[in-house]
């Protein structure tokens, strides 16, 4: 355990600027952009751009459609209404504001698992490595924990803070505009509860993810160079030779279902909540999810729906033949 | 074999590897006391760093091998509590801080003495928030010297530690190693270019060519059985009956290299003297590149 515990800080060390400084530059250039885009629609005086804007994930359309059960002959009225609404919106989707920050740490799990056992050995450092008593089984679990755990927590943490920073300015900004939602929006137990809905996906996470974090550490671990041609380039290659063979020879195979089943599996995966595409989920509440606003909870209800899947366990079983051939290769691969 | 296990570090009986068709290590067979110091020395590609990385688990490979008692294939894990090596030059991680790589190895190591690894970094000029990348070359292996040194390990395999340092780092290494490190529990195997250079500190000489063992002795061994003659030129059938095991032309004079003739016998031929490691090595290795 305390091995696990240092193993994990190395990784740390070595990828301080992409797990740390990259997210919160990302951060702080959105809240930036979040003040311009405040700063032109505050003479444009349209709420409504303001609104979208704050929040990505909001279907606009419900904003209309709240205005049905508004009353509409006092004028104060509507306002105290829309607000409520807005409150709500707010509350449900602020976290959305931070989706770059998830997005771009996807990219930053892709690479770190694509680089991380290819780079020790490129530099030799890996030989320094092996000359401690750390097992190659206990480096390897120290790296996946470090892609699927300890990488999503710390866009968790970020995206959280960017998210409640976005909400707080944008409140300012309609209190500006006389809109008081402050005591609105932060009493909404949604605000508090959307952080902790995002923590109990993690776990899901990580196991959508182990055909990609598997595979990639798996090519890291064997190529001799160009680790991304590998990656990227043997499932493209393998879609395109099948579809080849279909076109050619007439075979009987579904070049759609082998890319969606297998090579963005083993591609995409790391991408947070791919989950939602498998297609077992009951329809009709797919159709329910759309017809309210977006929410965390329906999507946390879905991720964990998604243990009920056979897509779901025959990944995670891949994923961990994979990674097993990874340990299998730092173990016993010639080095140099 | 538990008797064996406690006064050998290594064993190796029919140890072999080959890549493909290329053989690097051909059957080769030795016994490594503890307590010793053990220089290993040969051509490049002869099979030294092979030989080594066998010993450390690092390659699979035919034969047996047992390194203090444990089969370096299936036990590495609690082999490398007892091991330490230092495989080349620069391999510390570029990113690595001095006071991180202190802190990881202690808590990894359960044999790392933080205390004394510090107390050999205060005599060097390295900082504790200096990262390798900003180290030079003599830097580096002074910080990884310092780490390995500070790991109370049985044995320590080092391949070429010195590559590209200079002679007053490479002195300096040396000794630190020899002054501070080494005592009777402790095995030390080196393979190095630089031959003359660790002649002083070796207690046993291996030589190594085209993946066989051609030369082992210890180094009391080494002085009493080869002598180098200058042959008076009269002398030179008698001396040529001797056998010597190399000659060669030097000022009209021709020098001979004997293996395991008395003395006394040789002192009549010629002026006497003992040979380096060196001109040894010289003398076995000929025709290695050919």
């Amino acid at each position: 355990m305390k091995t696990m515990q240092w193993l994990i800080k190395r990784e740390f060390w070595e990828n301080k600027g992409s797990f740390v400084w990259a997210p919160t530059i990302l951060a702080g250039a959105m809240i930036l952009l979040l003040f311009i885009t405040l700063g032109i629609s505050n003479s444009v005086h349209n709420l409504q751009v303001q609104y979208s804007d704050s929040s990505d994930n909001v279907d606009s359309g419900s904003l209309v459609t709240s205005n049905v059960n508004t009353t509409t002959d006092i004028d104060g009225h509507v306002v105290h209404s829309l607000a409520t609404k807005l409150a709500e919106t707010l509350g449900n989707a602020y976290m959305g504001f931070s989706l770059p920050i998830f997005l771009a740490l996807a990219l930053v799990i892709f690479f770190y698992c694509l680089n991380g056992l290819y780079d020790e050995r490129r530099d030799r450092s890996i030989l320094f490595w092996k000359s401690l008593p750390v097992s190659d089984h206990i480096t390897i679990i120290s790296k996946l924990v470090t892609a699927g755990v300890i990488i999503p927590l710390i866009a968790i943490g970020i995206g959280f803070l960017t998210a409640l920073l976005a909400l707080l300015i944008g409140c300012i900004a309609l209190s500006v505009k006389g809109i008081h939602i402050f005591g609105l929006v932060f009493s909404a137990p949604e605000v508090y509860l959307a952080p902790i809905q995002l923590l109990a996906m993690v776990p899901i996470y990580l196991l959508w993810a182990l055909p990609t974090l598997g595979w990639l550490m798996m090519v890291s671990s064997w190529a001799r160079s160009k680790v991304f041609l590998w990656a990227v380039g043997m499932p493209l290659l393998s879609a395109l030779l099948l579809w080849w063979m279909q076109k050619i020879a007439g075979l009987d195979v579904s070049v759609g279902w082998y890319m969606k089943h297998i090579v963005s599996r083993l591609l995409l995966s790391v991408l947070p909540g791919r989950w939602s595409d498998v297609g077992l989920i009951d329809p009709e509440h797919n159709i329910n999810v759309h017809h309210s606003a977006f929410n965390l909870a329906d999507t946390l209800h879905e991720a964990w729906m998604s243990l009920g899947t056979v897509e779901m366990w025959v990944g995670v079983i891949a994923g961990l033949v994979m990674l097993g051939v990874a340990v299998y290769m730092r173990r016993w691969r010639e080095q140099g | 074999m538990n008797a064996t296990d406690k006064s050998t570090a290594v064993t190796a009986t029919g140890l072999t590897k080959r890549y493909g068709k290329q053989t690097a290590v051909d059957n080769i067979s030795f016994d490594i006391p503890l307590g010793r110091i053990v220089g290993l020395i040969g051509p490049n590609g002869s099979g030294k760093t092979t030989t080594l990385n066998a010993l450390l688990g690092l390659i699979p490979f035919d034969g047996q091998l047992s390194v203090l008692g444990f089969d370096p294939r299936t036990q590495r894990d609690a082999l490398m509590n007892e091991v330490c090596f230092i495989a080349d030059v620069a391999i510390l991680p570029r990113w690595l801080r001095v006071c991180d790589a202190i802190d990881f190895l202690a808590g990894v190591h359960p044999k790392f003495n933080r205390a004394k690894a510090e107390r050999y970094l205060a005599l060097t000029k390295l900082q504790p928030t200096m990262k390798v990348k900003s180290m030079s070359k003599g830097m580096v292996v002074q910080l990884h010297l310092a780490l390995v040194m500070a790991i109370d390990a049985r044995l320590l395999v080092l391949d070429e530690p010195t590559l590209g340092l200079d002679i007053l780092y490479r002195k300096q290494f040396y000794q630190n190693l020899l002054e501070d490190y080494f005592d009777e529990q402790r095995t030390i195997i080196i393979t190095t270019h630089q031959v003359e250079e660790i002649e002083t500190i070796l207690s046993d000489l291996m030589f190594i060519r085209e993946g066989k063992i051609v030369l082992s002795t210890s180094m009391e061994d080494f002085a009493q059985r080869y002598v180098e003659v200058m042959v008076e030129p009269d002398r030179l059938a008698a001396a040529t009956a001797l056998g010597p095991i190399d000659q060669c032309a030097v000022f009209g004079k021709t020098v001979m290299l004997f293996d395991g003739v008395a003395k006394e016998q040789l002192q009549m031929l010629g002026e006497t003297r003992n040979p380096g490691v060196a001109d040894l090595f010289v003398a076995t290795m000929k025709g290695s590149y050919v």
